[in-house]
């Protein structure tokens, strides 16, 4: 995650935010901050290519949830474009929360078909 | 009957899609998130503090309320988790509280992030779809409403005509003179084509801006311009069918009604639409297409009764042929009918072919310029009249030349793009071997009522 006014370096960024939340998610329905914590697990940073220590253009890409910036663009993003559904769901105290999965069908099967 | 049942099955399943897409459009876009779906309130711990970072980046995401609602109702819900977390780890609740604001980011910054996430082009694309398709059912809707004021419109103006007329209050008769129905017709196909207009514009801004997760006032302009020339284009060129002043008034202000209903109070929920009023609706529709077919059917059945007539004036257009250059045994037989391919009125004249070519030849060789004359008539709407040629006009309303085929002449005549033809009786003449006009056939007569567009009304002659 990273906090840039350059706009290229932004989308850059956000698409590299999109692509760890989808490994984030793996199969499960995950809340926000359940994504976040998921993120900041090593395995899934590493998994993602993007170690604590990597550096985007200077400014510091923290894999901690330090800059939470990225996140929910690149949450509501994903589900502009059908790659995630989300719904209100009660969690264990019964409270509902926004919750993320992803689509098994969509436009993103399309292209994995074509690469296959 | 198959395929109509079809076309009916067709059109109420795409109608009530139509409707589905708008009501569920209406949801996003009302004041409330799905009671369903999102909590209407963020939770009880929300501070000043969190609602002063909320409402910085509302400003700025310009989305359809019920994204908005649930995206600050997600991130209060975030806000509140970090918080709680950060106090796990030692923090204290102020320090916390900047904490988690300050990892989200500039509120400002974090609503153009998000407005640019939810206004993705598949959306935009999706709205434009969903529009056009909500403007459809829109435009059904509308019709269907349309005819029903215009029918209780006209019920309501029946029942105070009377009631005004006795108290000395005369109303302007807008139909006299019009015994066909015209008149009537086209006010309501016009009235009922502006509500449609208007209607299908709003089912459009709406629908869009809800499938576009933009809001209502962002996308008006686009479905204004869209609209108004559209309808416009259909109303005053496409739009064929009888026409009268009142009509085409109406329709010219059609790109108008388009254009206004895509702005004043669209940020309004459209009225409730359930499967009842669509019924009423149809009912009303249908009910009144069946009065004025029967209405028709007892009206044309009236005219073109000539009968036993003394005098058709048919001197006033020419002097008959001598019988020195068109003998009495000359026959012409024959008539008119529709010109399917124009929309015209075919006119027919064919000499007795027992007379035989040479005998035929003979009689064509004395007659140049010959044509068919179409006049004006005394009306023959009206049951009990005398026909013939109106004295009262010096010239023809329109003249072709006749073109001759073996036997016949013909021609074709278009009677209906006049504004006031009215009845009409064709008569063909020739120029004889005296250079003088003479009258070959005593004709025929019909009635014509004006076709078209309300462009073709304004410019057509009188």
């Amino acid at each position: 995650m990273s906090r840039t006014d350059d706009p290229a370096r932004r989308v850059e960024a956000l698409v590299r935010e999109r692509k760890r939340v989808l490994d984030a998610l793996r199969g499960e329905d995950l809340t926000g901050p359940a994504i976040l914590r998921r993120m900041s697990e090593p395995s899934t940073a590493a998994e993602a290519g993007t170690p604590a220590s990597a550096q985007l253009g200077g400014a510091a890409v923290d894999s901690e949830p330090r800059d939470q910036s990225l996140l929910y663009p690149a949450l509501h993003s994903l589900e502009a474009d059908w790659r995630l559904e989300a719904a209100w769901l009660p969690d264990a105290g019964g409270v509902r929360r926004r919750t993320y999965r992803k689509r098994r069908f969509g436009p993103h099967l399309l292209g994995e078909i074509g690469r296959s | 009957m198959t395929i109509l049942v079809g076309y009916v099955v067709v059109l109420g399943g795409l109608l009530v899609a139509a409707v589905w897409l708008v009501r569920r459009s209406e949801r996003r876009l009302g004041a409330e998130p799905d009671a369903h779906t999102a909590p209407t309130q963020p939770g009880s711990d929300v501070t000043a503090e969190i609602t002063a970072y909320l409402d910085r980046m509302t400003a700025e995401l310009a989305l359809p309320a019920a994204d908005v609602a649930e995206v600050r109702a997600e991130l209060a819900d975030h806000l509140q988790d970090s918080i709680a977390s950060l106090e796990a780890e030692g923090m204290d609740r102020d320090s916390a509280i900047r904490e988690a604001l300050g990892r989200l980011g500039p509120a400002a910054e974090l609503g153009r992030q998000l407005r640019m996430a939810h206004q993705s082009t598949r959306r935009l694309l999706a709205g434009v779809g969903g529009g056009v398709f909500a403007g459809g059912g829109g435009f059904v809707l509308g019709y269907l409403g349309g005819t029903m004021l215009a029918l209780f419109a006209a019920l309501a103006l029946a029942l105070a005509t009377p009631v005004l007329a006795a108290v000395g209050l005369r109303l302007p008769d807008i139909t006299s003179g019009d015994h066909s129905g015209n008149a009537v017709n086209s006010i309501f196909l016009a009235v009922a084509t502006a509500i449609a207009a208007g209607a299908a514009t709003r089912y459009a801004v709406r629908t869009s801006a809800s499938l576009s997760r933009r809001t209502p006032r962002s996308v008006a302009a686009f479905w204004a311009v869209g609209g108004g020339l559209g309808f416009g284009w259909w109303a005053i060129f496409g739009m064929r069918g009888a026409q009268s002043w009142p009509s085409v008034a109406i329709e010219l202000c059609v790109p108008v009604v388009a254009a206004v209903a895509a702005f004043a109070g669209i940020e309004r929920s459209m009225p409730h639409v359930g499967r009842w009023a669509v019924v009423a609706g149809l009912v009303a529709v249908v009910g009144s297409g069946l009065v004025f077919a029967v209405a028709g059917s007892v009206s044309s059945s009236v005219i073109n009764t000539i009968g036993q007539q003394p005098d058709l004036h048919l001197d006033s257009v020419a002097p008959a042929a001598p019988t020195a250059w068109l003998p009495e045994d000359a026959n012409f037989g024959g008539g008119w009918g529709s010109d399917w391919s124009t929309g015209g009125t075919q006119v027919s004249l064919e000499l007795d072919p027992n007379l035989g070519a040479p005998a035929i030849a003979a009689i064509l060789a004395n007659w140049r310029e010959v044509r068919f004359e179409a006049w004006h008539a005394l009306p023959m709407d009206m049951p009990g009249l005398l026909v013939g040629i109106d004295t009262r006009y010096s010239s023809p309303i329109e003249v072709q030349p006749a073109s001759f085929s073996d036997t016949s002449f013909e021609a074709v005549f278009h009677l209906e793009r006049f504004r006031d033809s009215g009845s009409w009786w064709i008569v063909l003449t020739a120029v004889g071997p005296d250079g003088h006009r003479y009258r070959l056939e005593s004709g025929m007569g019909g009635d014509a009522r004006f076709n078209g567009s309300a462009w073709d009304w304004l410019t057509a002659p009188q």
